[in-house]
């Protein structure tokens, strides 16, 4: 016996911000398709988590074995802005997800790690922004983002 | 086990040793200075003595140097203290003290002999001095005591309490002079200690004196008021694009991030403020006042980047960190003693080591403020830009080539009467657009044929139409993130901005005619591949934007 699911293109599609977790290593990134999709690239070899685990991670330790993926998905921001500024404001919202955790590591250290990763008082965020930041998007939109980006980290700990 | 065995110490080599940790002159001075502030002084003078027979600019023309405080004074013990290297005073909450070398390292990289001369309520103490000279002679580190001169009494008298430090027998390491130092000082000490003269009634003068006969002149005096490199009473709250005028500063970040060694302990605090160009300073748009305030904020590489603050004093003035050519963007930093592993301040409090965390989280906390400071660069440049080319946008492409040719050779098999129904087809479609905005600043581009338009509609990049009389066109989308990177850095009818129009209404050209000779199929589905065609690049070319927002960073 088997069973085969099918999705289409439009069922995939969505704007989503998706945190990685492994060990002391935290990435997030964003994705205009579910989210799985974008996990699995990170995962080959030449993936960019990967990457980051050769350039930060402790040599000898297993990261890829203890990960936890997480993905949250924007719905209100695709229903609130046109087509073509959802790209923009996702990486708008994973940039100021950047600028909290580097303000303050507390919440999510009290709420994620002393559950899952007692010995990591201090995570290390290896994702980066610096190429995907958007740099000419007005103030309104930042505040935005930075609301939005407040938001998730409080769902995200209440969920955890 | 183990035993302990005193080895002597050579005390005028600890002595070189301590004077030659890099300091200016002039910070050497503020560093003494920082002991009258720490001593809650509201009126602090420094004085520069010249020697005799010197001009203000001669070189190496100083003989003493003086700071003269009315803090809370010394009592003998404590001016003994004061001495000691290394001094192990009880420092109160966030001094600006740090190791108990300040004094002493700072006075002799000035001069072979420091004094101290205090007024306490047990009145004006003697005056107790550490001389190089003597210090060499008995190898021994040690202060030695005389009587206090007239003058230097003088100096206290209309104080209660107060403290005089002296430096004698001056060293020149540099063509230093009187002119030199008071300049540097009269730059950085406002900037320096800038909340501690802004907190009420402080007076600091720095005096340059000369000296005749015994009896002492002001030569030249300068009063020392707070300045604030970021100017942020003066700044507009926000970066606002559609409104900003780039007449002033603009506040881009206000917050604070927590101590990665102490996350529970004292926050960091960090502000920045974004400046338009200093050339806005000879914008013949501007008036008068507003041409020289733009002036005042000496907008450049030399004031760019962070200001670290260590209990309320500067320790270092645009500390570039990753910052580029970015002149217009100025940051403060502002941490206090229970920080000092993080930043790891150096003895002249000139120097600190930021950490690669520190780092780290800069990068992410200003990475949005250094866009703005560049967008505002940009609108500068279009400012001036605009001074110099009125005009729609096309116009230099329209009237280079009012009469191009649009057809193509015949195309085999392509029936005329159905091109021309196809024709008046498109030409039926292109009225259905809303165009707006067609207007013309200049008179003579009425006479022209405008094939390529600049529009505010829809999410493509560009869209083709037609015009009855004319031919193709094309509209640009000055909404499309493609405009904004890209065409809008281009100058209106620079080589650059007219081929890439070419390019576009050479697209538009090609849609049109294949839509009309390419018969094997019918024109609306034809104009639905083309509408796919436009979405998919459109979209794409938004991706590429996306990924590529700091392609012209370097054009700042």
């Amino acid at each position: 016996m088997m069973k085969i699911n099918g999705f289409n293109n439009y069922e995939l599609e969505g704007s989503f911000i998706y945190f990685i977790f492994s060990k002391d290593l935290l990435y997030i990134g964003e994705t205009q398709k579910i989210t799985f999709s974008r996990w699995v690239q990170h995962f080959y070899k030449s993936g960019t988590f990967s990457k980051k685990i050769k350039k930060h991670g402790i040599i000898g330790v297993d990261y890829i074995s203890d990960v936890k993926l997480l993905s949250v998905e924007l719905i209100e921001l695709r229903e609130e802005f046109p087509e073509l500024r959802w790209k923009t404001l996702t990486q708008a919202i994973e940039h100021s997800l950047h600028v909290e955790f580097s303000r303050s590591q507390t919440k999510l250290i009290k709420n994620y790690y002393e559950k899952y990763e007692p010995e990591v008082n201090r995570f290390n965020l290896v994702s980066d922004t610096s190429r995907t930041c958007p740099k000419s998007i007005s103030n309104n939109d930042w505040k935005y983002a930075e609301n939005f980006a407040k938001n998730i980290i409080n769902h995200l700990c209440n969920f955890l | 086990m183990s035993s302990f065995e005193v080895l002597p110490i050579n005390a005028d080599r600890i002595c070189e040793a301590i004077s030659k940790i890099g300091y200016k002159p002039s910070s050497a001075i503020l560093d003494i200075v920082d002991n009258s502030v720490v001593a809650n002084s509201d009126n602090i003078t420094i004085e520069l003595h010249m020697k005799e027979g010197k001009s203000l600019n001669n070189v190496q023309n100083i003989n003493k140097i003086r700071v003269i405080d009315d803090g809370i004074g010394m009592n003998k013990e404590s001016i003994k203290k004061a001495l000691e290297l290394g001094s192990n005073v009880n420092y109160q909450e966030n001094s600006l003290s740090k190791y108990g070398l300040g004094l002493k390292s700072a006075g002799f990289s000035l001069g072979n002999r420091v004094e101290v001369v205090s007024k306490h309520s047990d009145g004006i103490s003697e005056t107790y001095f550490l001389d190089r000279n003597i210090i060499k002679e008995k190898d021994k580190f040690g202060y030695s005591v005389t009587d206090t001169d007239e003058i230097t009494t003088e100096k206290l008298e209309g104080y209660d309490t107060g403290t005089v430090i002296t430096i004698n027998d001056i060293v020149y390491t540099s063509r230093v002079s009187a002119a030199k130092i008071i300049k540097d000082l009269t730059e950085k000490a406002g900037v320096s200690y800038q909340e501690y003269l802004a907190s009420g009634n402080k007076t600091f003068k720095i005096k340059v004196i000369k000296v005749k006969d015994e009896s002492e002149s002001v030569e030249k005096e300068k009063i020392i008021n707070p300045k604030d490199m970021l100017f942020w009473d003066e700044c507009y709250e926000s970066f606002e694009k559609e409104n900003y005028d780039c007449k002033k500063p603009c506040k881009a970040l206000d917050t604070d991030f927590e101590n990665p060694l102490d996350p529970e302990g004292e926050k960091i605090k960090i502000q920045v403020a974004i400046f338009p160009k200093d050339s806005m300073k000879n914008y013949l748009g501007f008036n008068e006042e507003e041409q020289k305030n733009i002036d005042k904020y000496n907008v450049g590489l030399k004031n760019s980047g962070f200001y670290f603050y260590r209990n309320g004093r500067l320790i270092k003035w645009g500390e570039k960190l990753f910052l580029g050519r970015e002149f217009g963007f100025r940051a403060k930093i502002l941490f206090s003693s229970h920080h000092d592993e993080l930043f790891d301040v150096d003895v002249s409090k000139q120097h600190l080591t930021v950490s690669e965390e520190i780092l780290k989280i800069l990068t992410n906390l200003v990475s949005v403020s250094r866009g703005q400071s560049k967008e505002i660069f940009k609108k500068c440049d279009n400012l001036l830009k605009s001074a110099k080319n009125s005009g729609n946008e096309g116009s230099e492409f329209n009237a280079n080539n009012s009469v191009l040719e649009e057809e193509e050779d015949d195309v085999l098999g392509s029936n005329s009467d159905t091109i021309k129904e196809r024709k008046e087809f498109l030409e039926t479609e292109s009225e259905k657009l809303k165009l707006t905005g067609d207007t013309y600043e200049d008179e003579e581009d009425k006479d022209t044929f405008r094939r390529v338009r600049y529009w505010e509609e829809g999410r493509n990049l560009w869209e083709s139409a037609t015009d009855r009389l004319e031919g193709t066109y094309v509209l640009i989308n000055k909404l499309h993130p493609f405009y904004d990177l890209v065409l809008s850095k281009l100058e209106k009818g620079s080589p650059e901005r007219q081929s890439i129009e070419a390019l576009f209404h050479a697209l538009a050209v090609g849609e049109n005619q294949t839509i009309k000779k390419f018969q094997a199929i019918e024109p609306d589905i034809a104009i639905q591949v083309f509408d796919k065609f436009s979405r998919a690049s459109s979209h794409h070319i938004d991706n590429w934007v996306n990924n590529n927002w700091s392609l012209f960073d370097d054009e700042n």
